[in-house]
Order: structure tokens, then C-alpha cells, then sequence
């Protein structure tokens, strides 16, 4: 250090590292950036080819006001009982599509979860088979059953049922896996059966969490089993979609005003019966005790 | 009330015990009695059961696979597309199709950017960390869940009426449903983070902005990253599907298949649906192991 240390230097000095200190890696910065250009770039050439464009969305969004418009006032147009029966077909899809998949998928789950069925190939075999099930929705397989089985609502279920059942059995079969091996080992030890394993070790622990996803099922395939009509496989989107069609959106707005109503009070009861489930777990676990 | 005959604690116990055990029973057969009645009622409404199946339902089942079969021939197998029974005869509009699956890939990317914008802007608004104003916080609550009501084939169905068929609509309705399905979660992310980092961005004089590109974005990125990923899987199966109601992609191919009755055509378009749907789903999970380490993956 020499004695002259010009307070004018240190200070520009001092600029210096604060505005390395500031930007360490400017390579590497340039770089996120340079990322960040190419996504954003490749993002519009994306949308370009999907045909995206600022005029056709404005006009789109004008139709969009044009459409809006129409479906104020919503009516029922005196057809209020065909809508509640289209309905309550809803609902029932969806119903008996749940406990068709639960009931299919339970066996599957038990026997895809690796640490009831030790056989790796069978494991290996049915998990693959599954994932590859699970990639084809439920609207792919109902248009095919439609063409090939005619119209109604028993397509429908079919579809569901051909759609979810994997989805379901690989949740099964997680959870299973996921449960802690002290209960069954020790059934095991006191010289249980393979039944008796299943029935006191692993469903008590398991039945409710698995009632909560079939729950879930169920308030997901309410939504499908509206979606599933519009290729004709019954309930309310078979008349949502021939009125759609002819535009006649008041009574579109009307059926839709009903069908969020129905689908918001599932939702909020199928919540609140998953909290109690999940809460009745421990009794659940004390009685197992007792039963045992 | 001892019944048992046998007086005293042990005897409390087991009637104790037998009521319980009654009690359980009961409830579970109760339980069982209600769902096999809605069942049956549902089997009933859906015709699942009572509806006319026609004669013969198994060999029309029978039919029907025949029908899907290719029919490939061993000996003609890799022949050229002009031979009967070949692999190239089976997927002889491989071409258009493959084009098709890759606007439905291209939609699913498209809609789950753009709803992944959306969705964090709504959930900053949403999220008590961020906005003080409840009146505003309370407004935009309300806007995913009433969105989230309503399956995206009607919206994908109604926007074909709005911007006309093609891709343009499927990709606007699948940026609707995923907005939807991710503002929630965002939003309790956001609620849940730690606000410190945040009040040490202000005190060191940072702006609103500031705050949340600094103190907020880096602590929650990794957690809304996941939630994008299963939405890119979501979106990609589900855009597959979506051009039965006219709104692009390979599921117009699909429809065509079927209004020319080509079965075999229809098995081949679905096995090339699943295969693109498992590479999503494999390519999805290899970024996120790469991005977050083996920890946080499913």
C-alpha cells in the first residue's frame, strides 16, 4: 500500500467490482436469454402453424361477443324435463362408470403392486400394459363403441370404463406399495393366509384412501360423461351438442347454468365426505384392532 | 346392560366390545344396501343392464374386432404400401397422420404456455401474499372454479362456433381448462411461500415487481414447475381427442376413419396416439428429473 492512496481511485474502483459483483456470469446470462428468445420464438412459429392469427382472433373474439349475446336470456324452452332426465342420465354414467372401474381396477391394483405380488415379470407385464391404456381418453374409445354398437348411454359407461380402469389400477397399485409392510409382516408371522393378509393387513388401511380417489373418479367423470354425449354416447351432452350445433345458445346457457349448479354440489359433497374419510381413518384403525 | 351373564369388568368389556363390532357391521351392510340400490337404479337409467342389446351382442363384439384387424400377412409384412396385408398398406396415410399428431403436440405446448402465463397472473391476484385487496382476492377466486365446472369438449365445441374449425379453437379451449386447473394450485403455492424473502427485497428499496421477481418467483418456481408438467401430459392426451368436435389435431383423422368405416385405419391412428402420449409422458419426466433431482419426481 502506498502512503498516497487517491480517494478518487479507490471509489472508481470500487464501481468496478460492485458491477462485476452485480452481473457474475455474463456468458451464462446471455445465454438464459438467448434461451428464453428461442423458446418465446419457437412459441409464435407454434402458433402461426396452428393457424393462429391477429385477425382471426379479433374476429373470433367479435363472434365470441355475437355468441355471448345470444345466449342471454338462457330458456329451457319448455323442454325442462328432457334436460333433468338427460341429467340424472349424467349422473348415473358416471355413478355406475365408478364402480365398474373401481370394481376392475381393485383386483388389477392388488395384482400390479409389487410388494403383494412378488413376481417381477407379472409386475412388469401389467404395469406396461396399463401405461399404455391409460394414453387413450375416454372420447377416443366412445366414438369407436358408438360406430361400432349404435348410440346411448351404455356406450358411454363402456368408454369409461375402457379409459379410466388403468388410470385407476396404477393409483391402486401405488398406494399399495406406499403402505408400511409392519402390519403385514406381522399377520404374515402369526401365520395368517394370503386372504386373511389382504383383508385385515392391508384393506383397513387402505379402503379409505382408496374411497377418497374413487370419489375423485367420480367428480371427474361427471365432467366426462357430459363430454362423452357429444359423440352421442348419451346424457346431457347429446343435447348440448344438437343445440350447439343449431345455435341455440339461450338453451345452451340454461342447460349449462343447471350443469355447473349439479357439478358444484358433488364437488363440495364429495369434499367434504374426503375429509371425513381421511378423519375416520384412526377409528377405522381402532376397530381393525378390535375386529382382530 | 350386561347380557353375557357374566358380571364385572371383563363381562362389560366383551358386551362393550360385541356393540361395537354389531355397530360396524351394521353400518357397513347399511352402507352396501344404499350403493347397491343407486346402483342398480343407475344401471337401470343408463340401460346398462335393462337396454335393448340387440341379438347376439358377443358376435357383434366378435365382428367389431374383425373388423379392427388389419389382417397383416407374415410373408407381406414390410412389402410396399400397394401390398395387402403389409405394414405400409395398414398405416397408408402415415404421412397426413403423423402431421396431424404433431399440430396436437404443437396445441398441447401452445395452450399449456399460454395458460401457464395466465394462471400466474390470476394467482398473484388470487394469493394473500401478494394482494392486500380482499374484495380482489375474492373476485378472482371465483373465476377458475366456475371455469373449472365445465369440461373442455363444451368450450372446445363452442369456440368451433366462435373462430370456426380447426386447431385455432382447440388450442383456445385447452388454454382455457389448463388456466383453470393451474391458477388454484398456484395460488396456494404462492400462499404457502415464505413472505421474508420478499420483505428483505422491500427493505433493501425493490418495487412490487422486484419483490416478486426476486423474493417471490425463485422460491416457488420448482413447485408450479411440477403442476406445469402434468398439465403438458394432460393437455397432450387430451388434445388427441379434441378434434371429434372439429378443433384440430388427430382426432379429425380419427373422425374420418370412422365415416369411411376404416376400423383398421382407427386402430392404427390409436396406436400411434398412444405411442406419442407415452414419449410426452417419458420426455416430461426426464426434464423434470433433470430440473429438480430425483427428490422431488413421482
Amino acid at each position: 500500500m502506498t502512503a498516497a492512496v487517491d480517494g478518487r481511485d479507490v471509489i472508481a474502483r470500487a464501481h468496478l467490482v460492485a458491477a462485476q459483483a452485480m452481473t457474475p456470469r455474463h456468458g451464462k446470462r446471455m445465454l438464459r436469454w438467448a434461451g428464453w428468445g428461442i423458446g418465446l420464438a419457437a412459441l409464435v412459429a407454434m402458433g402461426c402453424d396452428l393457424g393462429f392469427s391477429s385477425e382471426r382472433l379479433l374476429a373470433g373474439m367479435l363472434r365470441a361477443g355475437h355468441l355471448l349475446t345470444l345466449m342471454w336470456p338462457p330458456t329451457s324452452a319448455g323442454q325442462a324435463g328432457a334436460v333433468f332426465k338427460a341429467l340424472g342420465q349424467t349422473i348415473a354414467m358416471a355413478f355406475l362408470g365408478t364402480v365398474l372401474v373401481v370394481i376392475l381396477a381393485l383386483p388389477l391394483g392388488i395384482v400390479g403392486a409389487r410388494t403383494i405380488v412378488q413376481q417381477p415379470v407379472i409386475h412388469f407385464v401389467l404395469r406396461r400394459l396399463l401405461d399404455a391404456a391409460r394414453t387413450i381418453p375416454s372420447l377416443v374409445w366412445a366414438m369407436i363403441l358408438v360406430a361400432a354398437f349404435g348410440l346411448g348411454p351404455r356406450v358411454g359407461v363402456t368408454a369409461m370404463v375402457l379409459a379410466e380402469t388403468p388410470y385407476l389400477a396404477k393409483l391402486f397399485a401405488e398406494t399399495m406399495e406406499n403402505r408400511r409392510q409392519g402390519v403385514i409382516e406381522s399377520l404374515q408371522a402369526a401365520g395368517a393366509t394370503r386372504l386373511q393378509v389382504l383383508r385385515y393387513g392391508l384393506m383397513p388401511e387402505v379402503l379409505p384412501l382408496m374411497t377418497g380417489k374413487a370419489l375423485l373418479l367420480f367428480e371427474g367423470n361427471i365432467r366426462a360423461s357430459a363430454a362423452l354425449g357429444l359423440v352421442g354416447a348419451g346424457g346431457i351432452g347429446v343435447l348440448l351438442d344438437t343445440r350447439i350445433q343449431l345455435l341455440q345458445l339461450d338453451q345452451v346457457a340454461w342447460i349449462l347454468m343447471l350443469f355447473i349448479v349439479l357439478v358444484l354440489t358433488i364437488d363440495l359433497s364429495s369434499q367434504a365426505l374426503r375429509r371425513r374419510l381421511i378423519n375416520a381413518k384412526s377409528y377405522n384403525l381402532e376397530r381393525m384392532d378390535a375386529d382382530a | 346392560m350386561p347380557v353375557s351373564g357374566n358380571t364385572g369388568i371383563v363381562g362389560l368389556f366383551e358386551d362393550r366390545r360385541r356393540q361395537l363390532l354389531l355397530r360396524g357391521r351394521l353400518e357397513t351392510l347399511v352402507t352396501l344396501a344404499i350403493l347397491s340400490v343407486l346402483l342398480l337404479a343407475s344401471a337401470r337409467i343408463s340401460e346398462f343392464l335393462s337396454g335393448d342389446y340387440g341379438d347376439a351382442p358377443f358376435a357383434r363384439v366378435a365382428e367389431f374386432l374383425q373388423r379392427m384387424n388389419p389382417h397383416l400377412k407374415p410373408a407381406l409384412l414390410l412389402a410396399g404400401s400397394g401390398a395387402q396385408g403389409s405394414v405400409a398398406y395398414w398405416f397408408y396415410a402415415f404421412p397426413k397422420w403423423a402431421r396431424a399428431l404433431f399440430i396436437s403436440v404443437e396445441m398441447a405446448i401452445v395452450a399449456t404456455a399460454v395458460g401457464t402465463v395466465l394462471a400466474f397472473g390470476l394467482s398473484l391476484l388470487m394469493a394473500r401474499t401478494v394482494t392486500q385487496s380482499t374484495i380482489v382476492r375474492q373476485t378472482t377466486r371465483w373465476l377458475p372454479n366456475l371455469v373449472r365446472t365445465m369440461p373442455g369438449f363444451i368450450f372446445a365445441m363452442l369456440l368451433v362456433q366462435a373462430v370456426g374449425t380447426g386447431p385455432m379453437a382447440g388450442t383456445l379451449a385447452l388454454t382455457f381448462t389448463c388456466f383453470a386447473g393451474l391458477a388454484r394450485p398456484f395460488s396456494e403455492i404462492l400462499e404457502n411461500a415464505d413472505v421474508g424473502p420478499m420483505e428483505s427485497v422491500r427493505a433493501a428499496g425493490g418495487g412490487r415487481c422486484a419483490q416478486i421477481r426476486y423474493g417471490l418467483l425463485p422460491l416457488v418456481a420448482p413447485n408450479m414447475l411440477t403442476y406445469v408438467f402434468a398439465w403438458i401430459e394432460i393437455n397432450v392426451s387430451a388434445s388427441t381427442a379434441l378434434g371429434i368436435v372439429g378443433a384440430g389435431g388427430i382426432g379429425q383423422e380419427l373422425a374420418g376413419a370412422l365415416a369411411y368405416n376404416q376400423f383398421d385405419s382407427y386402430l392404427a391412428i390409436m396406436i400411434m396416439i398412444a405411442m406419442v402420449v407415452v414419449g410426452a409422458d417419458l420426455a416430461s419426466e426426464q426434464i423434470r428429473h433433470r430440473l429438480f433431482g430425483l427428490r422431488q419426481a413421482r
